[in-house]
C-alpha cells in the first residue's frame, strides 16, 4: 500500500514502511533474550560442569556455537535490520524499495534463526567458528542477504535526497562485505543433506576462516553500528554530527584497514610469518580510525551532556561509544605479538569480545530501541526509571564480566608459560591452571546474569510502552510526508567530483568493494594459489576412514570450542605439548581445527600420550581420570551408533577435495573402518569393556584422538632410531 | 607456471606494499575531504540527516 504519488508543484507525497521496522524491533527483543540466556547458561556450565545436564543437546560444545550465532546473527542482526530500514528510508526520503522484499527478508531471516536453533544443538555443524551452519542454511542466508541487498540498493536508487549520508556508506560496506565473506568462507562440498567439508584445508582454511571471522566482527558488529551511530546519535541529540569530514576519513580508513587484520587471530601459528606481520601491523593502525569514529560520536554530544544524564537514549549511546573506544584500544594491544602470546587461547580474549558485544552492540541497541519504540508507536517511554535501572545492572554486569575475564585470562596465560630456573614447567598439570580460574567463572556468570536481567527490564519497559500505545492509539495509519523528487534538485555549478561520486551509489559501492577486497586478496590469494605455504611432508598421511568419522564426531560435539590443535613455537609450549605445529601437519584437515581457546589442553600431539582405556574412561567421565576437570561427560558416545556406511562417501568427497585416497582405500572404506574399530575395541575388552562397543561412536573418536600428531612422532622416532 | 611464479615471489614485500597502499588511500581521502567547497557540502549533508521530510498528515500521536 505504497502511497507514493506525485503532488502538484514540486513535492511528492510518500510514507515510510515502519511496520517492518516494528517487527524487526520485536525480533530483536525476543532473540536478545534467547542469546543472552544461552550465554548465561554456558557461563554456568564452565563454572560447574553438572550444568551440562548430561544431555548431548545441552553440552557446552554445542550450546556455545548456538550462543554466538544467536547473539551475532539473531539478536544483533535483527537490531541492524531494524535500524537500517528505519534510517535508510528517512535518509533517502522515500519508502523502502519493496514491501514484499522487506517481508521476505524478515521472515526468511527468522526462519534461518530457527533452523540454526534446531540444527546446532543436534550437532549439525561445519566446525568453523561463527560459520557453523551447514550448507543448506548457508545457501538460505546468501539468498536472504541478496534480497536485503536488492531492497536496500533499490531504496537508494529511488531516493529523493541527493546526498548519500555517511551512515548509508557504512551500510553499503556492510552489505557488500558480508556477502563476500559469507560466500567465500562457506564454499564446501556436501557429504549429505546436513554435512559438508570446506574446500580449504589447514593453513588455507585458517586464513580464510579468520579473514571471515575477524571481519564478521568488523562488518557485522562494527560498520553497521557505526552507521547507526552516525544516524541515531545526531537524531537523539538533535544536532548534526561533530565533523562530517572526519566521518569520511573515518569511513575510508576503517574499511580499507579492517579487512587486513584477520591474521592477528593466527599469531604464532603455522601461517607464514609475513602474513602474521601484516595482520599485526594493520591491527595496530586500526586503532586510529576506530578512535576517530569514537571521538566523532562523543563530540556530537558536546553541548548536550546534561541530556546524557537524563535521557536513556543518549545515556546508552554515549556509553556504547565509550566501550567501543575501550574495545578498539584493547584489540590492537592484543594484536601485538608478545601481548598476544599471553592473551591468546585465554579468557582475556573472551572478555575483550564481550566488551565489544555487550559494551558496544548491546548498549547501542538498547539506546536505539529506546529511541525507536516511542517513535514508531507514537507514544512516550513507559518508565525512564526502569531504563536507568537497566543501565546500571547492565553496566555493572559488564564490568564484572570484563574484570573477571582479565583476571582469569592473565592468570592462566602466566601459569601456562611459567618455567622455573631448572627449565621445567611450574604448572605441568593443565588442570591446575583450570582450577585456579574457576572462581572467576562464577563471577563472570554472575555478571552475565545482571546483563540478562537488564535486558529483561528493557523488554518489559518496551512491551509496556507498546501496550499502552496500542490501547490508546487506535489510529495506526502511516504518516504522510512530502519532499521534492531527486530530479528537482538543482545541479549545482562547480559541484566537485566527489559530489557526483556520492550521487552515484553504484560507483561508490564498487570503490568500497575494491578497498575491501585488496586486503583479502593480498593476504589470502597467495596461499590459495601457491603450494609454497604448505611445505610437502611425505610422512603426513590422510586419516583412515574410522579416524575421519571420529574427527567428525569431534567437530559435532564442538570439542574445538575448548581444545586447540596448534602448538606455538616457544619453549614453554614445547615443554608442555611437544614440537611446534607445522603447516604440513594439517594439509588434510578440512576444516582445520586449530581452535581459538584452551579451556582444556592443546590436543595436536595427544595421540599416544594415553592408552585407549584412559580415553574411554575420560570421555565417559573426565573426573574419573582427572579430578576437578570441568570437561563435560560424554556418556552418549557409548550409546550412539557409528554410521559406518557413510564413511565411503566421506572419503570420496575428501578425495574430490584433493586428499590423496587411493581407489582401493575408498572401495574398502567400510571394511577397513570396521576392522580398525574391532582392533581398538578388542584392546578395551581386556579392561572389561563389552565387545558391542565396537559399533559405538566412542571408538572412532578414540581412533582420531590417538592419531593426532602421530605421523610426525613416528617420523621423528624413525630418524632417531636410524641414527643409533 | 602460475604456481611457480607465485612460489618464486618474495612475499615479505607484500606487507610493505599494503602499507604504502593504505598510506596513499589515506592521504588521498584526507586531501580530497578538504577540497574547495567541501565545508558547505558537509554542512548541508550533516543537517539533512536530521530531517524526515515535511509531514503532510500526521496520524494520531500520544503524549
Ligand atoms: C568445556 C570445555 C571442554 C569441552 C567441550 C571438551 N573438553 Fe576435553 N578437556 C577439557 C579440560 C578442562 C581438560 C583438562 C582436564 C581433563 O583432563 O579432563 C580436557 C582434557 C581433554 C583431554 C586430555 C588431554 C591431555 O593432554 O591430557 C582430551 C583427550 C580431551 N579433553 C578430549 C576432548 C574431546 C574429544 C572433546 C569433545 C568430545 C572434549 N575434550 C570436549 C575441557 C573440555
Amino acid at each position: 500500500m505504497s502511497t507514493d504519488s506525485t503532488n502538484t508543484g514540486h513535492l511528492e507525497e510518500f510514507s515510510y514502511n515502519d511496520r517492518i521496522t516494528k517487527w524487526f524491533v520485536g525480533a530483536t527483543m525476543l532473540w536478545g533474550c534467547v542469546a543472552l540466556l544461552l550465554g548465561v547458561i554456558i557461563a554456568f556450565q564452565l563454572a560447574y560442569w553438572k550444568f551440562n545436564l548430561g544431555l548431548e543437546w545441552t553440552t557446552f560444545g554445542r550450546l556455545r556455537p548456538l550462543h554466538t550465532n544467536a547473539a551475532i546473527f539473531a539478536f544483533i542482526g535483527n537490531a541492524i535490520f531494524a535500524g537500517i530500514y528505519y534510517s535508510t528510508e528517512r535518509l533517502c526520503k522515500t519508502r523502502m524499495f519493496s514491501d514484499t522484499l522487506g517481508w521476505l527478508h524478515f521472515w526468511g531471516w527468522q526462519l534461518i534463526i530457527v533452523a540454526a536453533a534446531i540444527s546446532l544443538p543436534l550437532g549439525l555443524t561445519t566446525g568453523k567458528e561463527y560459520a557453523e551452519l551447514e550448507w543448506p542454511i548457508d545457501i538460505s542466508i546468501a539468498v536472504i542477504w541478496v534480497i536485503f541487498a536488492i531492497n536496500f540498493f533499490g531504496t537508494l536508487v529511488k531516493r529523493r535526497e541527493k546526498h548519500i549520508y555517511v551512515a548509508l556508506w557504512f551500510y553499503i560496506a556492510t552489505i557488500l562485505t558480508v556477502a563476500v565473506l559469507h560466500i567465500v568462507n562457506s564454499i564446501s562440498l556436501p557429504v549429505s543433506l546436513m554435512k559438508s567439508y570446506p574446500i580449504y584445508a589447514g593453513v588455507q582454511d585458517a586464513l580464510v576462516q579468520w579473514w571471515y571471522g575477524h571481519n564478521a566482527v568488523a562488518f557485522f558488529l562494527t560498520t553497521p553500528f557505526l552507521g547507526l551511530m552516525y544516524y541515531f546519535i545526531p537524531k537523539a541529540a538533535k544536532r548534526p554530527v561533530y565533523s562530517y569530514r572526519l566521518s569520511i576519513i573515518h569511513f575510508w580508513s576503517l574499511v580499507f584497514i579492517y579487512i587486513w587484520a584477520g591474521p592477528h587471530h593466527l599469531l604464532y601459528s603455522s601461517v607464514p610469518d609475513w602474513v602474521q606481520t601484516v595482520g599485526m601491523t594493520f591491527s595496530i593502525i586500526l586503532w586510529m580510525p576506530s578512535w576517530g569514529g569514537m571521538i566523532n560520536g562523543l563530540l556530537t554530544l558536546r553541548g548536550v551532556w546534561d541530556k546524557v544524564r537524563t535521557e536513556p537514549v543518549l545515556k546508552f549511546m554515549a556509553t556504547a561509544v565509550t566501550f567501543y573506544g575501550m574495545a578498539t584500544f584493547e584489540g590492537p594491544l592484543l594484536s601485538i605479538k608478545s601481548v598476544n602470546y599471553l592473551g591468546h587461547f585465554t579468557d582475556w580474549i573472551v572478555g575483550h569480545v564481550h566488551a565489544g558485544t555487550i559494551g558496544w552492540n548491546y548498549m547501542m541497541t538498547a539506546g536505539m530501541l529506546y529511541f525507536l519504540v516511542p517513535k514508531l508507536w507514537k507514544t512516550h517511554l513507559f518508565s525512564k526509571k526502569l531504563a536507568n535501572l537497566q543501565f546500571w545492572t547492565a553496566t555493572i554486569g559488564l564490568v564484572l564480566y570484563m574484570m573477571s575475564m582479565w583476571a582469569a585470562g592473565i592468570t592462566q596465560g602466566l601459569m601456562w608459560r611459567a618455567v622455573d630456573a631448572s627449565g621445567r614447567l611450574v604448572y605441568p598439570n593443565f588442570i591446575e591452571t583450570v582450577v585456579k580460574i574457576v572462581p572467576m567463572y562464577w563471577v563472570r556468570a554472575f555478571g552475565g546474569v545482571l546483563v540478562l536481567l537488564g535486558f529483561f527490564i528493557m523488554v518489559y519497559n518496551l512491551v509496556k510502552t507498546i501496550q499502552f500505545a496500542n490501547k490508546n492509539n487506535k489510529d495506526q495509519a502511516e504518516d504522510v510526508y512530502a519532499a521534492p523528487p531527486l530530479s528537482a534538485a538543482k545541479e549545482e555549478h562547480g559541484a566537485s567530483a566527489h559530489r557526483k561520486l556520492e550521487g552515484l551509489p553504484m560507483l561508490f559501492s564498487v570503490l568500497t568493494l575494491l578497498a575491501v577486497l585488496v586486503g583479502g586478496i593480498v593476504e589470502i590469494a597467495p596461499s590459495l594459489l601457491s603450494d609454497k605455504f604448505v611445505e610437502k611432508a611425505p610422512h603426513i598421511k590422510p586419516y583412515t576412514g574410522l579416524e575421519l568419522a571420529g574427527r567428525d564426531i569431534y567437530i559435532k560435539e564442538g570439542c574445538y570450542v575448548c581444545h586447540s590443535q596448534q602448538v606455538r613455537p616457544t619453549p614453554s609450549e614445547k615443554l608442555r605439548y611437544g614440537d611446534p605445529s607445522t603447516a604440513a601437519e594439517s594439509v588434510y584437515d578440512h576444516p582445520f581445527q586449530w581452535g581459538s581457546r584452551r579451556i582444556g589442553p592443546d590436543l595436536a600431539r595427544v595421540g599416544g600420550k594415553y592408552n585407549d582405556m584412559w580415553h574411554f574412561r575420560h570421555m565417559i567421565n573426565p573426573r574419573d581420570v582427572t579430578p576437578k576437570s570441568i570437561m563435560p561427560n560424554y556418556g552418549w558416545l557409548t550409546k550412539n551408533k557409528t554410521n559406518f556406511k557413510v564413511i565411503q562417501k566421506k572419503l570420496k568427497v575428501m578425495k574430490a577435495l584433493g586428499v590423496p585416497y587411493t581407489d582401493e582405500q575408498i572401495a574398502n572404506a567400510f571394511n577397513d573402518a570396521q576392522m580398525q574399530a574391532e582392533k581398538i575395541t578388542k584392546g578395551l575388552t581386556e579392561h572389561g569393556v563389552p565387545m558391542k562397543m565396537q559399533s559405538k561412536e566412542i571408538i572412532p573418536l578414540i581412533a582420531y584422538l590417538q592419531r593426532l600428531g602421530m605421523d610426525s612422532a613416528n617420523a621423528k622416532k624413525a630418524i632417531e632410531e636410524g641414527q643409533e | 607456471m602460475k604456481k611457480e611464479v607465485i612460489a618464486s615471489m618474495d612475499m615479505s614485500i607484500l606487507p610493505t606494499i599494503g602499507l604504502l597502499l593504505f598510506l596513499a588511500v589515506f592521504i588521498g581521502v584526507f586531501l580530497w575531504s578538504f577540497r574547495k567547497g567541501s565545508d558547505l557540502t558537509y554542512d548541508e549533508a550533516g543537517k539533512a540527516a536530521l530531517e524526515d521530510g515535511n509531514i503532510v498528515s500526521k496520524k494520531g500521536e500520544l503524549q
